[in-house]
């Protein structure tokens, strides 16, 4: 209510409405102030019902739409929505004079299971903070994580080969972040991120890293590691170098491989344990990691990051087995590189490509590798880049032995997991290949693969055809060109999307996930990490493109067809353009099932007919359905004021006017005039109240009628009263039906319960056009469901057509126009008399869509007698 | 004509900088607190219509800031504005008789209307409280009811 603004309230603190409206003094009897109370109650709880749709609103459209979901999104909203419908119950116990226990208790126990879910972290059972290898078994995936419980998986099930190694599980993650305090930190930390500002997402990364750096390992928790340490060294013999790694919850399943976002540390001694687990810890913030996770909707309270800590194979060469190329079903792929595996997946170097068949194990394709350098192990700790030896050089790194091994691992694992996998393995100096980690391939979906007709693409526009190079990611993408060398190239990436053209792709483009339509690469291999995360996000990308980046000029545009690694000058129309980044993963995703049970409590609507027998406070099942039953019940309370002893003492004025509409005005101050004593009714024109006078005017204009038998369509007609002539008035009066005006001199709040339907008006028409407002909503009917909500579409229609903004579901309109100058208000107002008057027996005749229209043309061209001609009924549709 | 007056309080300096201009062109009378103790004493010294308080402060936590002025100055209405998304505490602070619980960022216009509704349910307080000490004069001692 905007009476309490500073521009209306102008006089002094005894200056009050009344007062200001030079009512007698004597009026204003305590009585007469609870009522105003309850009225701003009823008023309040109408804000808050309608902040609380809002929210609704906004939660399913997150539900449809989840770009960018994260918890604070949802912690958010979920505590505003409480909130609102907490001050609805308030509002209404105020309103009705008491409490509602039942509606308590309901209330209470949606809001205890939405803060549970909002705090839900993932459950640690295991008591040991290191496990190794050997023993661990399925059920303890939860507290290993994924990469140390698949990779025990190989080694204890399958028999494969796997070096030793211990996790370090979700317990020691615990332990860690609650001697340094670190959840309630870095939660307040994000809280304050700002996800679409790169320079806000790495100052955060930057200071969450930072701090778990220099955060202290507890004793207990670093005396259990070196001891494992020592275990395994004990077992397998000095000098022990591990490969410590992160093995994330959630980590390597379908959904989110997490692929190359984490920091792996290589070659750690004993010394080095400490420093190498907190990195990889650590790593969970880097900005790649942020971006990853806030693109999938994973939430961070999910993943305690344990991690897995191997011996460090002496790799003399490393590679990736796909069980099944993700292009061709029936074929193997193995990538494979001298030294250390690192240089592999991260994409620095195209390496050499084996294609085998599935079946059979025969080689179909090989392709060298143009590599020159190569990762080994440092002396002491850490990794080194060596030149690779000449005579190694133009060696293959697998000889015919190695692949049918491969191959072997391939059916095996397939058989095992009933899914192709991705596989890194290494090969030492004799030979003897190790397993370093197995997770679910990204399924490749084939839609999205599908290039451009080839046909249809004139050549002169052909800027790349790329024999050589392959499909890391099919499909089409186009934008301006943008090449990038480094992180400032990236943020310097078109906003509104574009083709990232690289020599290499570095871990960061994950930060321009959403606006990189496409990416070409010089180097690279479609087994690579990032190759793996533009299929999960389906970001077309061609690798081993060479030459990309000196025959794609900069800031052009280009259309790049990865299926078929050509690109293109200029933008090609083709259908999977719309196509390739629409519904990612984020679906699958653990922040995206926490939406769906939040809004699971608060946005499903049960209580939808008040009329029936299951409309009260137990049948309550959601947020929702409790602000529909309060709103409901509020609007009782309103009507009952008739009730209540002020009313009956005189304070409520029955209004004389010529419309069969038994309507009852409560002035609240200024909203009439000339009152004598004992009088109970009012005319017309002792209304005041400037708002009302423009409804009154509208409702009683000629030609509107609000009476009389409905002419058609009765056949259909179904009804609880199944009358051959049907008179919805008469039904009204017999149930008693009143319409109340509660009105000050700028307000009115008319509200009328016609039998079937409910229709509210509430307008403020004030000095300045900023605070005027109308809002109505109108709901319900007798007819069967889709006459009504034809009735309702044409209300909706018709309001459109009069500047209102109007939101239509089902039988129910909401509408409303505000910011008008005080002219546009009032006569905006009248219109809503006459089409409330119009509208009142139309559900039963809307046969068909066509007669919306009908009505509508007929009430906009200033025809408002829809039954009253003889013949009118003829010339429906 | 009194203004009617606002108590921003928030340790946030800037922030607090931010919305006080706000905050005058509507025609208050703007007092700023950087945290709940100075907040307590500015309540206790009387005439604040309207409190933003804003929960997570290094001295006095809000709730507690809440919690005492109701006590202190039951008429004074306050908006709680924080960053602090909780549904516990959004009730808490509910409970504790906050006019409202916002959340951060919030638009001007927002904060505006919450503050606008929150003078005009005190304004009704207020007169509810006079006139029944009116009628109470009138019929004199001894015949409350």
């Amino acid at each position: 209510m905007r009476e309490g603004s500073p521009l209306a309230r102008n006089g002094g603190k005894k200056q009050t409405l009344l007062g200001r409206l030079g009512l007698a003094r004597k009026r204003r009897q305590p009585v007469f102030h609870e009522l105003r109370k309850k009225y701003f109650s009823f008023k309040e709880l109408l804000n808050a019902n309608n902040e609380a749709l809002r929210i609704i609103a906004d939660l399913e459209d997150k539900l449809l739409n989840p770009e960018f979901l994260t918890m604070s999104y949802q912690r958010t909203r979920c505590t505003r929505i409480a909130v609102e419908v907490f001050k609805i119950i308030r509002n209404l116990e105020i309103l009705a004079g008491r409490k509602d226990p039942t509606l308590e208790r309901i209330f209470d126990r949606l809001c205890r299971e939405m803060e549970e879910e909002l705090g839900r972290s993932a459950v640690v059972d295991t008591k040991r903070f290191v496990v190794p290898l050997e023993e661990i078994r399925p059920e303890m995936r939860d507290a290993v994580g994924a990469k140390s419980a698949n990779l025990a998986e190989m080694k204890n099930v399958l028999g494969l080969p796997v070096p030793e190694g211990f996790a370090i599980t979700a317990l020691a993650y615990q332990r860690f972040y609650e001697h340094n305090r670190l959840t309630g930190w870095i939660n307040s930390v994000k809280m304050n991120l700002d996800i679409h500002d790169p320079a806000s997402v790495r100052a955060a990364s930057e200071r969450i890293q930072g701090r778990i750096l220099e955060a202290e390992v507890p004793q207990d928790l670093g005396e259990a590691l070196l001891q494992a340490y020592r275990d395994l060294r004990r077992k397998c013999g000095s000098p022990l170098r591990l490969a410590v790694r992160s093995s994330a919850l959630g980590e390597d399943s379908v959904q989110s491989s997490f692929a190359g976002l984490y920091e792996s540390v290589l070659n750690v001694e004993e010394k080095g344990l400490l420093e190498a687990y907190k990195k990889v810890l650590a790593s969970k913030y880097s900005v790649r990691a942020i971006y990853y996770k806030a693109n999938k909707g994973i939430r961070d309270e999910d993943i305690p990051m344990c991690v897995c800590c191997l011996r460090m194979v002496n790799a003399s060469a490393s590679g990736v087995l796909y069980t099944q190329d993700p292009f061709h079903p029936d074929r193997i792929f193995v990538t494979a590189g001298w030294g250390l595996g690192p240089s592999i997946v991260l994409g620095e170097m195209s390496p050499e490509t084996y294609v085998l068949d599935k079946k059979t194990g025969s080689l179909l394709e090989k392709r060298r590798s143009n590599q020159s350098v190569m990762l080994v192990p440092g002396k002491d700790a850490g990794t080194l880049e060596l030149p690779v030896p000449r005579d190694q050089a133009d060696e293959a790194c697998l000889n015919p032995g190695d692949l049918e091994v491969l191959v072997q691992i391939a059916r095996k694992l397939e058989a095992h997991y009933g899914c192709p996998q991705d596989v890194e393995f290494s090969l030492d100096e004799r030979g003897r290949l190790s397993l370093l980690q197995t997770r679910p391939l990204a399924p490749v979906r084939t839609p999205e693969t599908k290039g451009l007709a080839l046909a249809d693409v004139p050549e002169q526009a052909v800027l790349l055809r790329a024999a050589e190079a392959e499909t890391a990611c099919g499909g089409v993408g186009s934008g301006l060109s943008h090449r990038v060398k480094d992180a400032a190239d990236l943020e310097r990436f078109p906003p509104m999307g574009g083709v990232l053209v690289a020599r290499r792709l570095m871990p960061e483009w994950i930060g321009l996930l959403g606006r990189v339509k496409a990416i070409v690469t010089e180097v690279g291999s479609p087994t690579g990490h990032m190759a793996s995360i533009a299929r999960e996000f389906r970001v077309p990308m061609i690798v081993n493109a060479r030459g990309a980046v000196e025959k794609i000029p900069e800031g052009i545009w280009v259309t790049v067809d990865a299926t078929h690694r050509i690109v293109y000058r200029g933008r090609i129309e083709a259908p999977e353009i719309q196509d390739a980044q629409e519904h990612g993963p984020i679906k699958e995703s653990p922040v995206y099932k926490s939406l769906a049970f939040l809004v699971s409590r608060i946005a499903p609507l049960n209580l939808t007919n008040p009329r029936d027998r299951s409309f009260r406070a137990s049948s309550c099942k959601t947020l929702h359905d409790i602000m529909r039953f309060c709103h409901e019940e509020a609007i009782n309370s309103m009507f009952a004021f008739n009730d209540t002893q002020t009313l009956r003492k005189g304070r409520v004025f029955r209004l004389k006017i010529p419309v069969p509409l038994s309507v009852f005005v409560v002035d609240l101050g200024g909203g009439l005039a000339g009152l004598e004593e004992k009088q109970k009714e009012v005319n017309c024109d002792q209304v005041t109240s400037i708002p009302f006078r423009a409804l009154l005017e509208g409702m009683t204009t000629e030609g509107v009628r609000w009476a009389g038998h409905v002419p058609i369509g009765l056949r259909d007609f179904v009804s609880v009263f199944a009358n051959t002539l049907y008179d919805p008035l008469k039904h009204e009066r017999e149930l008693g039906a009143r319409s109340y005006a509660i009105v000050s001199e700028r307000y009115v709040n008319f509200s009328s319960r016609l039998g079937y339907h409910f229709s509210t008006v509430d307008a403020y028409c004030g000095e300045t056009s900023n605070s005027n407002y109308i809002t109505f909503r109108f709901k319900g009917g007798a007819a069967s469901q889709d006459r009504r909500e034809r009735r309702a579409e044409f209300i909706a229609r018709v309001l459109k057509a009069r500047d209102f903004w109007v939101d239509q579901q089902g039988d129910l309109v909401n509408a409303n126009y505000k910011k008008y100058s005080v002219e546009d208000t009032l006569a905006a107002l009248a219109m809503l008399g006459r089409l409330m008057g119009c509208a009142r027996q139309l559900d039963v005749v809307m046969e068909s869509p066509a007669h919306v229209e009908y009505f509508a043309n007929l009430f906009l061209n200033g025809r408002y007698d829809f039954f009253g001609q003889p013949g009118s009924s003829g010339s429906l549709p | 004509m009194t203004k009617k007056s606002i108590l921003l309080v928030d340790d946030e300096e800037s922030f607090v900088r931010s919305l006080c201009p706000t905050l005058e062109a509507e025609g208050y009378e703007v007092a700023v607190a950087l945290g709940g103790r100075e907040a307590l004493e500015r309540v206790r010294s009387g005439s604040v219509d309207v409190v933003i308080l804003d929960m997570l402060m290094p001295d006095v936590d809000g709730l507690e800031v809440l919690r005492r002025t109701r006590e202190v100055s039951p008429l004074t209405e306050v908006v709680v504005l924080t960053g602090h998304g909780s549904v516990s505490a959004g009730l808490e602070a509910m409970r504790l008789g906050a006019f409202d619980y916002l959340l951060k960022p919030c638009e001007p216009d927002d904060l505006l209307d919450r503050i606008r509704r929150a003078l005009e349910k005190k304004a009704i307080e207020e007169e509810r409280a006079s006139s029944r000490r009116e009628s109470a004069q009138k019929r004199g001692p001894g015949q409350r009811s």
